[in-house]
């Protein structure tokens, strides 16, 4: 299972239309399973799924059998063999008491599942999945999850995009870090967060967080780096991440005083171990959030 | 060879079903669409009363070659209803592809796309033929012009129709992919078209310019040859100029159609297009 994680507009969803066949490129060369996505792509939609959204993507006036049976035979599946494909895979999703009701009746947890189970209809060798989780609620993510796990467990590769580091370390094998259309990191999750081995993180949840708060910090302490996550605009409520080289302890008194001089409210603060958000910083010197707002 | 007719028949199958379905949930526009001819013509016999006067109907057939008012004003509403329908039921269900997010879902099938949206000839076919059936076989029985030999002609000459209107309708899709939003472009086509194919009256009358424009609209032709066929009682002869020319026309709209919209799925897959919308 292969991950490709960075802040939205980093040009995940276009590398994954650019494998998929959706578009086409102005230059440079792909393939996906043995094939050239521009001079064999009839081949390369034969043997890929791709689920695009998590909730759109279906005719809402048929019901959800009746649009696998659709896809199905645009994919070139016979009737017998479609039918029997349909029913194994709305039991894997879950959705085969629903099955023949209308897809407007369906929640987005069950729209999910139907757009995963109409990716899977084909068969296909290598699954593409992009933000496949993104809007769901938690049991919904976990059963998506569940299904993706199973897909790569039975031998099949998944390429999944999304902006959940949570999600990329706790699924992918690999994981390649986009940002701004290059590809910034690759490795396992392990072989990532070693280049942040040693680190610590400061994560601190506050009110009335003024621009240049980082550069104060950066004069007083010491930091690996710092970042700074508009979480509410109206009452400038954000999340700053420190990173340490070393124990962040120590310099948690002298941070205490610069937020406090500051007039900043304190409401949450905790140490944490980095996570690939902390590798992402180091490599770009921002936060995903700061990068999707630039 | 015969894998790929199988799969090429699976997928009009597909499309043919799909549609069908989306058509027949909502049954209430066959009322719509058999009851409109029947108000056009109500409208526009008022019309002609309040013009000609007692002699409306004198002036009709020196003008026309038939006391058949009634049909043959049903006839040119039921055709430009059809005509209505197919150019802008492709666009319209492209756009609405587009908003539900199914329309880039079949560039991820190994099914050719071309072929796909052609194969909606078949059901929207279906609609017109159901739509020209309900509408005009009363009319028929009426005025005593009933005959099944006259019936399938018709369809025959409808079908052929349809090809070259499809043909007008992929390139109002191409419109539709490359714009988003061209209906205010689609209703200025549509109303000259209107205007120039004589649904509602002999093209003679129109200016000599516009006669000479209308000779190449498909709808043209197929109104002349249906109401030769049902309102003068004459049976369709392939040596007809009309009907051949109705092929030829048949044949250049549907490649020009089909090579439009080619060239603009091409640029959107090179623009990123095709997701947008």
């Amino acid at each position: 299972m292969f991950g490709f994680l960075g802040p939205n507009g980093a040009g995940k969803t276009t590398t994954v239309k650019l494998l998929t066949t959706l578009l086409l490129p102005d230059e440079g060369e792909a393939w996906v399973n043995g094939y050239h996505v521009v001079k064999d792509a009839k081949k390369v939609r034969e043997t890929i799924g791709v689920s695009l959204y998590s909730d759109r993507g279906f005719y809402w006036k048929l019901t959800g059998r009746e649009n696998l049976r659709y896809y199905a035979y645009l994919h070139h599946i016979l009737p017998r063999e479609a039918e029997k494909r349909i029913e194994k895979l709305l039991k894997l999703v879950e959705l085969k008491k629903d099955a023949d009701r209308l897809v407007e009746e369906y929640s987005t947890g069950m729209k999910s599942r139907l757009n995963i189970a109409r990716a899977l209809i084909n068969q296909p060798e290598t699954l593409f999945l992009d933000e496949p989780t993104i809007g769901l609620d938690p049991a919904s993510a976990r059963r998506i999850k569940e299904i993706i796990r199973k897909f790569a467990d039975d031998g099949g590769t998944v390429f999944l995009t999304t902006h959940n580091m949570e999600e990329a370390d706790q699924l992918c094998d690999r994981i390649a870090i986009i940002n701004r259309g290059r590809i910034v990191a690759l490795g396992t999750p392990g072989e990532l967060k070693e280049m942040v081995q040693g680190k610590q993180v400061l994560e601190v949840e506050a009110v009335g967080v003024k621009n240049g708060l980082v550069d104060v910090l950066q004069k007083k302490i010491n930091l690996s780096y710092a970042s700074v996550t508009i979480v509410d605009p109206s009452s400038f409520k954000a999340r700053i991440r420190i990173g340490f080289d070393g124990r962040g302890e120590s310099a948690l008194p002298t941070i205490l005083e610069v937020l406090v001089r500051e007039r900043v409210k304190i409401q949450h603060i905790r140490l944490l171990e980095p996570s690939l958000e902390d590798v992402f910083i180091t490599l770009t010197g921002k936060s995903f959030d700061e990068e999707e707002n630039r | 060879m015969k894998k790929k007719i199988v799969n090429f028949l699976l997928g009009v199958y597909a499309v043919y079903v799909k549609e069908m379905k989306l058509w027949l949930r909502y049954p209430t526009w066959i009322l719509t669409f058999i009851a409109m001819p029947y108000m056009v013509t109500g409208l526009f016999s008022g019309i002609g009363y309040v013009i000609g006067g007692a002699n409306a109907i004198k002036n009709f057939m020196e003008n026309t070659g038939t006391s058949e008012f009634f049909l043959f004003s049903l006839v040119g509403s039921s055709l430009f209803m059809i005509s209505t329908i197919i150019m802008e039921d492709v666009g319209s269900s492209i756009r609405s592809e587009q908003l539900r997010g199914t329309f880039e879902l079949h560039y991820l099938t190994p099914m050719s796309t071309a072929l796909i949206w052609t194969a909606h000839i078949l059901p929207h076919g279906t609609i017109s033929l159901i739509t020209i059936a309900g509408t005009l076989i009363p009319a028929l029985v009426f005025s005593e012009n009933l005959s099944l030999l006259g019936i399938v002609e018709t369809f025959f000459i409808l079908i052929l129709a349809l090809i070259p209107l499809f043909g007008i309708s992929l390139v109002i899709a191409a419109l539709t992919v490359r714009f988003k939003e061209p209906w205010a472009v689609v209703q200025v086509i549509r109303a000259f078209i209107s205007v120039a194919s004589g649904f509602f009256y002999p093209i003679y009358v129109l200016p000599r310019w516009l006669q000479l424009f209308s000779l190449i609209l498909p709808t043209t032709q197929a109104v002349e040859l249906i109401r030769s066929i049902l309102v003068y009682t004459r049976h369709l002869t392939l040596t007809d100029y009309r009907f051949s020319l109705l092929l030829i026309l048949s044949l250049i709209y549907f490649i020009v159609g089909f090579r439009v919209f080619g060239r603009w799925e091409d640029y959107a897959r090179k623009k990123g297009e095709l997701s947008k919308y």
